[in-house]
């Protein structure tokens, strides 16, 4: 086939043939006329560019809080211009909305901060990429309204995982504070968290993931915890931690300032022992500075790479059963579907993910932080100000605990500097979780039973064989994610359903990558095929469905 | 010129209009954004279409020598003089020419080792120039007097492989190294300002850098922080002394696709990299950018503390929001981006050298060579090795212990793909190059140290200043030199694999400079040879939706 001609098959067979190509004869690029190696590359790209482009914008459907409340109790404003009760002036947020609305980075060096901490790149929800859908088409629904039962129910959680923070997980089981959080949360209604199969919350699925496998076995993932061989050496994963009961932004003298940009003025204090991550301080300071990609890389890093002595046997057994070089006797896979592609691919569907985050935090949704949310409880608690916050959540008992602990009941964060100066809805890490996730499970094969299998011993200072139940790597990666996700939320800066919402937005942006990507392989191969956190079975095939390429074309024809 | 105006320019020059507004393509999303992310991809992909394909040229061994000597065939069947069977090689010439992965799939192997990646070399990309449009020039012939040099050096790595960096100055391996090296006309590394090879410039790199200060880079040798965890660069290490393939047997059985049936030996101490031998077991097993990231780290932030007022000190000029009282970078010019970029020119650099290794060059690698070597000298073949090689003192220094074969760091040997050019090496060309995008090469590294003689300390090192950009090219040298101090690659390989690398991350921003909205001079570094570079948006060859305004 021609190249012409086959350009137009593919875009028939995507769908963009036909009508489109009649009712608008300019959708397409002038072609090559000679049928080439960098036709096809053309090609690929242009009919990949033109399929995502068919990408209907996003919803920009929010909650209504921003126009509801005049004084933006219940939108981000941390680090512009605030008043004593923590209201933001709204002159500064104003300039915030112009820069937001013109786009341009003229208004925004013109928005009016505070006192001197600086936004975290408002424009970073403009920019383009070369692939994937684009980041203005990925959809947050709206985020809870500040009045609701299950903003209510996300920061009871918060607080009861702030009270939590250093309980082991190995003494969860017996742990009262824990027995406690579950009970409440079991009585809410507006709680989005998992139950168990009598529908209760309960210790064994307090603060979990609600993905395939987040209920089975420990708390932490097994990537969390297994020794990792980071190229030859092995690294224990024993982590940097917080101090037990040190929290942060605890006095409303110290809250305040924050909130229009001060820095910190306590110093962080660690514990001078690195530990392995035993309880929820500790998995809080893991995503505290933690790279993109990190825990992912270092679970892809662990799934290849059992220890490396077995890379010259080459271990294949753990990849996808449609990955073309599983059963292949003569050669391994490398560039193409095995490790240097999946470390790639991991940062690539992860920035991808983080951008159509960006976008939807700040273009779309402006939702404020649990920490802004912990300021309007406290003012509404002392009276000085009266803000429609549910009794759900002001007479809980997890904020009673938490005044009682404190003295008020400003939500404890893990950080000293509180959460970042970016609004809260979707979660960033969470959009990479879910990104990553995703293209780890179309890697690897969901289904395999991890082995070894390690638990933390009592005191967590080492790791003890656990062999209660069998646990699968898809499994685990779902955990995985939910560990990362929730770990923000153990710090206090992100409630569960920005994790939610950044879990959904990071699977579509990494299926659209790989929409894209599973075109460019020139391998004999049925396309990508896992299963999405809720469960649904996916298939990405090359050459079909409303994706097409050159995969199943000769290549250099 | 006004930014429609400019669009239809833009279009025109892309081939995506004839000139005529009105034939304007429109995206499907139906709105202006999407319609501008369509066509941003579609510019660059007509754009990055006109470069022309790659010369295929080759040095003419494979043709020359119908036994193959000078071909990569390990993991096929080799007779007992280690020459390939023929049979065997033609079956992996008919998968490289049909590249149908069926034909790769009936390639005849030896013992049961597999051949690595084959295909990877036709895969396609999204972005950038494509695999096939970057040339790898002939290597060095199997006879030439490049090649006997590149071997000498190689045989003296083999030899000084345990000499701690901290000695070199004083050790006669390394004086007789640097001297024997300073002799040949043909050696391609650095010399110094008189034109000598010495022990403060044998085994090191050409590029801007290269030779200041101690041999290691500060970015393999500073403490980084993953995440909030400081983590010292201490490294599993090999066991001084212990060399692999160093008989006959154990040789010839692994050229064939054997699994090495010794078991490699490592030190029990974690130590700094102290030692070419420590250096090559760091690229035993890393991950495909992990020397890239970890500079990166360290560049990106000093220590986590230093994140809340965000250090962008360290930032290249041209990144819009060095100066800015505002904003931090993040997703945009900041440490995401990074770590994503680092990741994708990685793997648009290894599809286009595997494309040159199986497709085009098939060079055997050194272990393969050093066997040649022995049988030259055993009298058991008579192979046209150049006599700058035979008669080399590294070569009589070798010959006590393993009659001539190249004494190997890595139990395995070479890995089973050919060794031009060098996948190490063209992953550093793409990923220092992004790092100098992005990083002001004319920073100053502050704190700079340098190993002790055991490797399990770091000393202050204050003789010379050492700049961002010396110690990525630095990096850019040590982690592909570190495959050759395991005696897996030779120099030309490296040399040839960073201009590669280096074309693959400068066609990578020509794309990506212009998917940005910042106001945006463009990215702005010092190509290894020392040429400055510069990729504007919208402007040049490459051009683009910036400065245009949002929503047009």
């Amino acid at each position: 086939m021609a190249v012409s001609g086959r350009r137009d098959f593919l875009l028939q067979v995507g769908g963009l043939a036909g009508g489109a190509a009649v009712s608008n004869p300019n959708l397409r690029a002038p072609l090559p006329a000679e049928s080439t190696r960098a036709g096809n590359a053309l090609i690929l790209r242009e009919v990949a560019a033109e399929v995502e482009g068919a990408r209907p914008p996003a919803s920009t459907t929010t909650n209504g809080d921003e126009e509801l409340y005049p004084n933006k109790i219940a939108s981000f404003s941390k680090g512009l211009q605030h008043s004593e009760l923590g209201e933001v002036n709204p002159i500064s947020y104003q300039s915030l909305l112009t820069a937001l609305s013109t786009q341009k980075h003229s208004d925004a060096e013109n928005i009016l901060i505070g006192n001197g901490r600086k936004l975290v790149n408002p424009e970073g929800a403009f920019t383009y990429d070369m692939e994937g859908g684009d980041s203005h088409t990925f959809t947050a629904p709206p985020a809870p309204a500040f009045a609701s039962a299950q903003s209510a129910a996300d920061m009871v959680e918060l607080y009861w995982m702030a009270l939590a923070r250093d309980v082991p997980f190995a003494q969860w089981a017996t742990s009262s504070v824990i027995q406690n959080a579950a009970a409440e949360l079991n009585a809410l209604a507006g709680y989005q968290g998992p139950r168990d199969a009598s529908g209760l919350v309960s210790p064994a699925s307090v603060f979990r993931g609600t993905a395939t496998g987040c209920l089975t076995g420990p708390y932490l993932s097994q990537y969390f915890m297994q020794t990792i061989y980071v190229g030859s050496t092995p690294r224990e994963q024993m982590y940097r931690t917080g101090v037990a009961g040190v929290d942060y932004l605890t006095s409303y003298a110290e809250w305040l300032p924050l909130q229009s940009g001060s820095l910190p003025v306590r110093t962080e204090q660690f514990d001078p022992t690195f530990r392995y991550i035993r309880n929820g301080r500790d998995l809080a300071q893991f995503v505290h500075y933690d790279y993109i990609t990190q825990a992912f890389l270092q679970a892809a890093v662990f799934i290849f790479n059992a220890y490396p002595e077995t890379v010259l046997q080459y271990n294949l057994y753990q990849l996808n059963h449609t990955n073309p070089y599983k059963n292949s006797r003569i050669q391994m896979p490398f560039g193409t579907f095995c490790s240097p592609h999946l470390e790639d691919w991991l940062g690539r569907a992860a920035g991808l993910a983080l951008k159509a985050a960006w976008y939807n935090k700040w273009a779309v949704h402006r939702r404020l932080r649990p920490e802004m949310f912990g300021g309007r409880v406290y003012n509404t608690l002392t009276s000085a100000a009266n803000y429609p916050i549910p009794a759900s959540l002001l007479r809980s008992q997890a904020v009673q605990a938490v005044v009682q602990a404190n003295g008020n009941a400003l939500l404890p964060q893990a950080y000293v500097e509180g959460c970042p100066l970016h609004p809260s809805y979707p979660a960033g890490h969470a959009a990479i979780a879910g990104a990553c996730a995703t293209v780890m499970k179309a890697i690897f094969e969901e289904t395999d039973v991890i082995a070894p299998t390690v638990n933390l011993s009592a005191d967590g200072s080492s790791l003890v064989n656990y062999t209660d139940v069998a646990l699968t790597l898809g499994g685990e990666i779902n955990k995985l994610a939910f560990n990362v996700s929730l770990g923000r939320s153990w710090a206090g800066v992100n409630y569960r359903s920005d994790v939610i919402a950044g879990h959904m937005i990071g699977e579509e942006a990494a299926i659209c990558f790989l929409q894209d990507q599973v075109n460019t392989l020139t391998e004999t191969f049925s396309g990508f095929a896992f299963t999405r956190f809720d469960g649904t079975p996916v298939s990405i095939t090359p050459g079909s469905g409303p994706y097409t390429g050159l995969n199943t074309l000769t290549p250099g024809s | 010129m006004a930014s429609k105006g400019r669009r239809d320019f833009l279009l025109q020059l892309g081939g995506l209009t004839s000139g005529n507004a009105s034939r304007r393509p429109v995206a499907r999303g139906g709105n202006p954004r999407a319609t501008n992310a369509m066509l941003l991809r579609q510019i660059a992909a007509v754009l990055q279409r006109q470069r022309p394909p790659e010369s295929t040229a080759t040095n003419g061994d494979e043709e020359l020598y119908p036994n193959k000597i000078a071909s990569a065939t390990k993991g096929l069947l080799h007779s007992q003089l280690g020459e390939v069977d023929l049979s065997a090689y033609q079956t992996l010439l008919t998968a490289v020419y049909t590249q149908q992965f069926s034909d790769a799939e009936a390639i005849v192997i030896g013992f049961g080792r597999k051949l690595v990646d084959i295909e990877s070399g036709f895969a396609y990309d999204l972005e950038g120039g494509d695999s096939h449009t970057f040339t790898a020039l002939p290597p060095p012939t199997f006879a030439s007097a490049q090649t006997a040099a590149e071997l000498i050096e190689l045989y003296w790595q083999a030899a000084a492989r345990d000499v701690p960096f901290a000695n070199w100055s004083t050790d006669p391996t390394i004086a007789a190294a640097a001297a024997e090296i300073n002799t040949l006309a043909a050696y391609q590394g650095p010399r110094d300002t008189s034109g000598q090879v010495t022990a403060a410039n044998v085994f090191r790199g050409t590029a801007p850098g290269c030779t200041v200060g101690p041999y290691i880079s500060q970015y393999l040798l500073q403490t980084i922080n993953f995440g909030s965890t400081p983590r010292e660069q201490m490294y599993r290490t090999g066991m001084p002394g212990v060399n692999y393939l160093t008989g006959y047997p154990e040789w010839l059985l692994l050229q064939s696709g054997l699994p090495p049936y010794l078991t490699e030996q490592f030190d029990p101490t974690f130590r700094y990299i102290h030692t070419g031998r420590n250096l090559a077991q760091f690229v035993h097993y890393d991950y495909v950018y992990q020397a890239y990231l970890q500079a990166a780290i360290i560049l990106a932030g000093d220590y986590p503390e230093t994140l809340l007022t965000s250090s962008t000190y360290l930032l290249s000029h041209t990144n819009p929001y060095k100066t800015s009282n505002v904003q931090t970078p993040w997703v945009s010019f900041g440490p995401p981006l990074i770590q994503d970029w680092l990741g994708r020119v990685a793997i648009l650099a290894l599809k286009t050298v595997w494309h040159d290794k199986w497709a085009v060059h098939r060079r055997a690698r050194p272990e393969m060579f050093g066997g040649r070597v022995y049988n030259t000298l055993s009298g058991a073949a008579s192979y046209p090795i150049n006599p700058l090689l035979l008669n080399s003192q590294a070569l009589q220094t070798t010959v006590p212990t393993t009659g001539g074969l190249l004494p190997q760091a890595y139990v395995e040997g070479c890995p089973l793909h050919p060794s031009y050019p060098a996948g190490h090496a063209v992953v550093a060309g793409a990923c220092a190059t992004l790092l100098k995008a992005l990083f002001e090469e004319t920073d100053t590294v502050s704190n700079a140290v340098a190993p002790s003689a055991d490797g399990l300390s770091l000393i202050p090192y204050t003789d010379t200043q050492l700049t961002v950009g010396g110690e990525i090219n630095k990096l850019a040298f040590n982690i592909p030199m570190a495959r050759n101090w395991s005696g897996i690659h030779y120099r030309s390989d490296t040399d040839m694999s960073h201009i590669i690398g280096e074309q693959v991350t400068i066609c990578f921003l020509q794309d990506q400079v212009n998917c940005f909205t910042e106001p945006f001079a463009g990215f702005s570094f010092t190509m290894f040879d020392g040429t400055p570079v510069s990729i504007v948006p919208g402007g040049g060859a490459y051009t683009g939706l910036n400065g245009l305004t949002p929503g047009f």
